[in-house]
């Protein structure tokens, strides 16, 4: 009797150390998103979604996020659009800066210290300019952030074990609002060097960078979306319609195969866009987001054989997510809870709510009807036209890797299918 | 019904072949944030709910990925019901089973399409965490199927009797067996007429007893026609029975 039991506590001990092994430790998330429509200098000029793309940031993030801190004032439109959400914010000054990433600081310590992982998204929209000295800087409300300052205030001191950094400085944005040249702007290779220094980024194997900024010195807002083209594009790929390979992750790869994807109809120079994005040297497969992950979130299934230029808006017309899709592959994204929706393509729209977190709305099973929202102005035609224009999926992406020489880290495209 | 139950009744049936108005094909789940293992435990569940349903015999999941091997792969991808009704007809079978099991926002969840070649598509969903036991999955999944398996199967049920047409059949048939017997028993009634006629009723003894013996060939004749004439009777009763209830169930 003395053996088998002995053998049972063996295989419990076993057992226990085995699942202790491979028991992935806990991700907790934070976010802190800086936003700002106003430049430093007078030859600046205003932006005009800036603030309208922090709010979006915010929805985004904060279902998701243990704490997700916004700094931004909000304009009118914003406030409407977002009500209660003002109270919520910060000026996006330095003081409120280095204030709110202290207290995150503090927070990731102690999660740390509990054997949790924490993640920090810090996110920038807004004017963005190299100084005469080659050193570029994004405008905070009472003068610039500079490259100095991000590393050692932002970096250096970070207690987060992941920090994604996704800039959206104001030359990245697309072109529909000509507001004229900027006065001096970077070319695409300098503003990587002049914000962020790549040798200098190499001491932080733990940062990830999306970054944009485009050829032109110009701002490209679009107002049919009431946001920066890039972040869209970005927030797009993070809801779930970047997920290539079906595995309920947006890694690097994939966030840059998307928005290649998504402009790439864009034959206007002024809209072409500039990106770029490198995921943490410590973890290269790292997932930007995991809808894997328990949030209070709903999901809407695009189920194969749906297929095209789709984008989900929400009952306040604000365009919550876009993508061209494959028809042979089915993909999820997620939505906030408590809203109603439309879920809509050129002509056609179906109506659909999130009532509860973990929801899961089919869109196979939607009632189409035509579509009651009319098409904007001739000025917004390019991007309407020719955003989105090329399907996204596998195929897509196993071509584009392939175009920048580089081998996918997870190949599960092909195996969507339970084997 | 339990799992292993589920799993027996299941192999007695794909023992059995199928024909094209009861076999089910139950395509490999397509599967989202959710690892290979998952979404084939809550394909099974689905398989075994599908299973056990009354008028459903489904294909072997080798069979099945055995054809749709031989077939390139998958199935294309449709982007309507019709198409994919199409496909079910073109499988053999009577209805599709499609699904993708999710492992989003933190729960596992199965979305369900049922596709009938005749053109019918519903759609349903269950949820079934980590913890579940799989033979709560398996309720899950039977709960969700039915919710869209019923309306077929009433469908169904409410067609059956007008293309059978058993009433019509078996008034027309009892309607023949009877004129039959009736015929029968009039030939026998003429017969022995004529014997009593002729023969005095082949009655070889005298007197009295003769008496007896031709009275009672007499009445046996009598009963014969009698007989005769009620099956007769009954018979045409029966068989203009049929032919109005033939007529009344024509579609």
């Amino acid at each position: 009797m003395r053996t088998p039991s002995h053998r049972t506590l063996a295989l419990g001990v076993l057992l226990l150390a085995g699942t202790a092994a491979s028991a992935a430790p806990e991700q907790v998330h934070y976010a802190l998103i800086v936003a700002s429509n106003t430049g430093t200098e007078s030859s600046q000029a205003p932006l005009r979604y800036a603030d309208d793309d922090g709010a979006r940031y915010y929805e985004l993030f904060a279902p998701r996020s243990r704490e997700v801190v916004l700094l931004s004032v909000l304009d009118a439109d914003t406030q409407a659009l977002h009500p209660g959400l003002a109270a919520k914010t910060r000026a996006p000054t330095h003081a409120a800066l280095w204030d709110a990433l202290s207290r995150l600081n503090g927070r990731m310590a102690a999660d740390r210290a509990k054997g949790a992982v924490p993640v920090l998204s810090f996110v920038f929209v807004g004017h963005g300019k190299r100084g005469a000295a080659g050193e570029g800087s994004v405008s905070l409300l009472d003068g610039p952030l500079t490259r100095t300052e991000l590393y050692a205030r932002v970096l250096a001191p970070s207690k987060a074990s992941f920090l994604q950094l996704i800039v959206d400085a104001c030359d990245s944005y697309f072109f529909v609002h000509s507001r004229g040249a900027l006065p001096v702007g970077p070319a695409y290779a300098d503003a990587v060097k002049g914000l962020l220094g790549n040798r200098e980024l190499e001491r932080f194997p733990q940062v990830g960078v999306v970054l944009s900024t485009s050829s032109e010195q110009e701002s490209h807002e679009w107002s049919a979306i009431r946001s920066g083209v890039f972040s869209h594009m970005v927030r797009s790929a993070l809801s779930g319609a970047g997920d290539v390979n079906g595995d309920g992750k947006v890694d690097y790869a994939e966030l840059r195969a998307f928005v290649a994807a998504a402009s790439q109809g864009m034959d206007d120079v002024r809209g072409q866009s500039r990106v770029f994005i490198q995921p943490p040297a410590l973890d290269r497969a790292f997932a930007l987001t995991n809808l894997g992950d328990a949030a209070s979130l709903g999901y809407l299934l695009v189920p194969t054989g749906l297929e095209g230029r789709l984008w989900v808006e929400d009952a306040r017309g604000i365009r919550v997510v876009e993508l061209h899709k494959e028809r042979e592959r089915p993909l999820v994204v997620s939505l906030p809870v408590g809203r109603g929706y439309y879920l809509r393509t050129r002509g056609r729209e179906a109506s659909f709510a999130i009532t509860r977190a973990s929801e899961v709305v089919d869109a196979g099973g939607l009632r189409w009807n035509e579509a009651t929202v009319a098409a904007r102005g001739a000025v917004q035609d390019a991007l309407r036209d020719k955003l989105f224009s090329v399907p996204f999926g596998p195929r897509f992406y196993r071509g584009y890797m392939a175009s920048l020489g580089i081998t996918p880290s997870s190949d599960e495209a092909d195996a969507v299918l339970v084997p | 019904m339990s799992p292993s139950a589920s799993l027996l009744l299941m192999l007695l049936r794909v023992s059995a072949p199928c024909d094209a108005q009861t076999r089910v094909v139950l395509v490999p789940f397509e599967r989202l944030a959710l690892p290979s293992e998952d979404a084939r435990e809550l394909e099974d569940a689905t398989r075994r709910a599908v299973a056990a349903l009354p008028d459903a015999c489904l294909e072997s999941r080798e069979d099945t990925v055995a054809r749709l091997r031989g077939s390139g792969a998958s199935l294309a991808a449709c982007g309507d019901a019709e198409c994919r009704s199409a496909q079910a007809s073109a499988l053999g079978a009577r209805r599709l089973v499609r699904g993708v099991a999710l492992g989003v926002g933190g729960k596992r969840s199965v979305a369900l399409t049922v596709t009938d070649a005749k053109g019918t598509e519903t759609r349903a969903q269950f949820e079934a965490s980590a913890a579940t036991t799989p033979g709560e999955a398996d309720a899950r999944a039977r709960q969700a199927l039915q919710q869209v398996w019923s309306p077929l199967v009433t469908t169904q049920a409410v067609r059956e009797p007008q293309g059978s047409r058993v009433l019509p059949k078996v008034l027309i048939g009892a309607g023949g067996v009877a004129l039959i017997a009736g015929v029968s028993f009039g030939l026998a009634a003429r017969s022995t007429e004529s014997k009593v006629s002729r023969n005095g009723g082949e009655c070889a003894a005298a007197g009295e007893a003769f008496a007896d013996c031709f009275a009672s060939r007499l009445d046996a004749g009598r009963r014969q026609a009698r007989t005769s004439n009620v099956l007769l009777g009954v018979g045409a009763l029966l068989g203009l029975g049929g032919a109005v209830s033939f007529i009344w169930e024509l579609p």
